[in-house]
């Protein structure tokens, strides 16, 4: 009996003590309102404090071009420090930024050089959809020549050279140059020998008469039934450049090299020409609507496994109608080709891995 | 009688003091258990992507790092973040932290243009 009383006795403070620890955790966790990221907001402030303190030293360093206080990737606030993509060497200089600074986490942004908004700087901008002098370089719109169907005309980005058995060939995406499939709004299905032209009908006002024939398809059919989403033109002889140079990105390395996570890479496409990001996941598992013809139905979903993916906050390095670059390691010269890319959100970009891409074809890169 | 009144107080204070113990030494012994055994994040995420990409709003799920820039964790890409979906994806998986990233729909990224 006073034994049952003891035991009683027991387990009523244990009891306690357990709902008193709960009651103190939501209390605690009531007391962390969701507040606006202002400057009124404690946590802005506190990395504000870290920025400010930091900002003398980062200004210090090769090609940083400022700092501020916003939200990374994941939405935690951050310490964004800014890198001229048109400095020495961006890649390099990125790379000797600390990852956080005084316990805040520090996020790099490429940026182009910061101007007085009064007068427009001077356009050097390489244009990636004006149609070329042959031989071209790659990193231009282009597509399937007869991309055009319910009204609407489609487009994306020959990305990059390949080579196979001494001949070269286009490399760019299934979707691009394969993926109409029905007769439906056209009466026509991709075929091999149907031409690859440069511009692509987007950039031509949808008629073909207005761009020049570069390749021919040769239907290879990755998908459904591989993993990658990739499509090889042969070239026309005299066409395309044979060093396989990229616009503003060059000549590349034969060699090729896997993704890692935070590595720095660029891709030169139709839509947002030369662009920079890095690595952000590996292995992705991920699940792709496709059409059945330019502006088509759907035509099935594929989910893909390895994928590479890669930040792509607002589009900016990867948007509708750059399907088909090529992703490369972010140096200098005779960069290796790292992914395919061929699909995205406004946030990330998805590519295949280039090693799986060259397989399938049985293909190399052309490079130095 | 002295002796039946300190029993009880002497009692839940040997107690406290062992579960607080013991339940120290789950946490470290699950934590080296885990640590010798844990198996690879991409043999987790080969093992578990189907069952993430079953749920309704899931797109897709990769190998990421937490924004420490140094912790693996899963991340699971969403159209758009919903109480449903917090409540379906776990918070870790065979002891690696999981992630909602909100990535919306993934397309191809082909453009096109009407052609009037």
């Amino acid at each position: 009996m006073k034994a049952n009383q003891s035991m009683k006795t027991v387990l009523g403070i244990v009891s306690a003590t357990l709902v008193l620890s709960f009651l103190s955790f939501f209390a605690f966790a009531a007391e962390l309102p969701e507040q606006a990221l202002s400057h009124a907001n404690p946590r802005v402030q506190e990395v504000m404090g870290a920025q400010e303190a930091a900002t003398p030293d980062l200004m210090a360093m090769p090609d940083v071009l400022g700092t501020a206080v916003g939200q990374d990737d994941s939405g935690e606030v951050t310490i964004l420090v800014y890198v001229n993509l048109e400095g020495k060497n961006p890649a390099a200089s990125a790379r000797n930024i600390p990852r956080s600074l005084r316990g805040e986490s520090v996020t790099v942004e490429f940026t182009e050089p910061f101007r007085a908004l009064g007068k427009p700087a001077p356009s050097t901008k390489v244009s990636h959809t004006a149609k070329q002098t042959p031989p071209i370089q790659l990193g231009t719109s282009g597509g399937w020549r007869y991309d055009l169907a319910n009204g609407y005309c489609c487009g994306g980005t020959l990305g990059s050279l390949v080579q196979k058995d001494g001949t070269q060939y286009i490399l760019s995406n299934y979707h691009v140059f394969e993926s109409d499939i029905v007769s439906g709004g056209n009466s026509k299905v991709a075929t091999t020998g149907d031409f690859i032209i440069q511009p692509g009908l987007i950039d031509v006002s949808c008629n073909a008469a207005n761009a020049q024939n570069v390749a021919t398809v040769v239907i290879n059919k990755s998908l459904l039934n591989s993993n990658v989403d990739a499509s090889i033109g042969q070239v026309v002889p005299g066409m395309v450049q044979t060093d396989g140079a990229i616009l503003e990105i060059g000549t590349l390395s034969k060699e090729i090299v896997a993704a890692s996570i935070n590595q720095l890479v660029k891709k030169s496409g139709r839509t947002t020409g030369l662009s920079r990001s890095k690595v952000s996941g590996l292995n992705a598992t991920v699940s792709v609507a496709y059409d059945n013809e330019c502006a088509g139905g759907e035509a099935f979903t594929k989910t893909f496994t390895g994928q590479i993916i890669i930040s792509n906050r607002a589009s900016k390095f990867l948007a509708g109608g750059d399907s088909g670059s090529l992703m490369v390691e972010d140096v200098a010269t005779n960069p290796r080709a790292v992914g395919l890319l061929f699909a995205g959100s406004s946030t990330l970009a998805v590519a295949n891995p280039i090693a799986e891409v060259l397989s399938f074809f049985g293909a190399t890169m052309v490079g130095q | 009688m002295y002796k039946v009144r300190i029993c009880p107080l002497l009692a839940v204070i040997l107690l406290l003091i062992v579960c607080s113990s013991s339940i120290g030494s789950q946490v470290n012994q699950t934590g080296q258990k885990e640590s010798m055994t844990q198996k690879d994040i991409n043999a987790v995420l080969k093992d578990h992507d189907k069952e993430f990409l079953a749920i309704p709003g899931v797109v897709g799920v990769y190998v990421g790092l937490l924004p420490d820039g140094k912790t693996p964790c899963l991340k699971v890409m969403v159209i758009q973040e919903t109480e449903y979906l917090k409540r379906r994806i776990p918070k870790s998986i065979e002891g690696y932290p999981v992630l909602i990233e909100v990535s919306g729909v993934i397309r191809p990224l082909k453009d096109r243009t009407p052609s009037n």
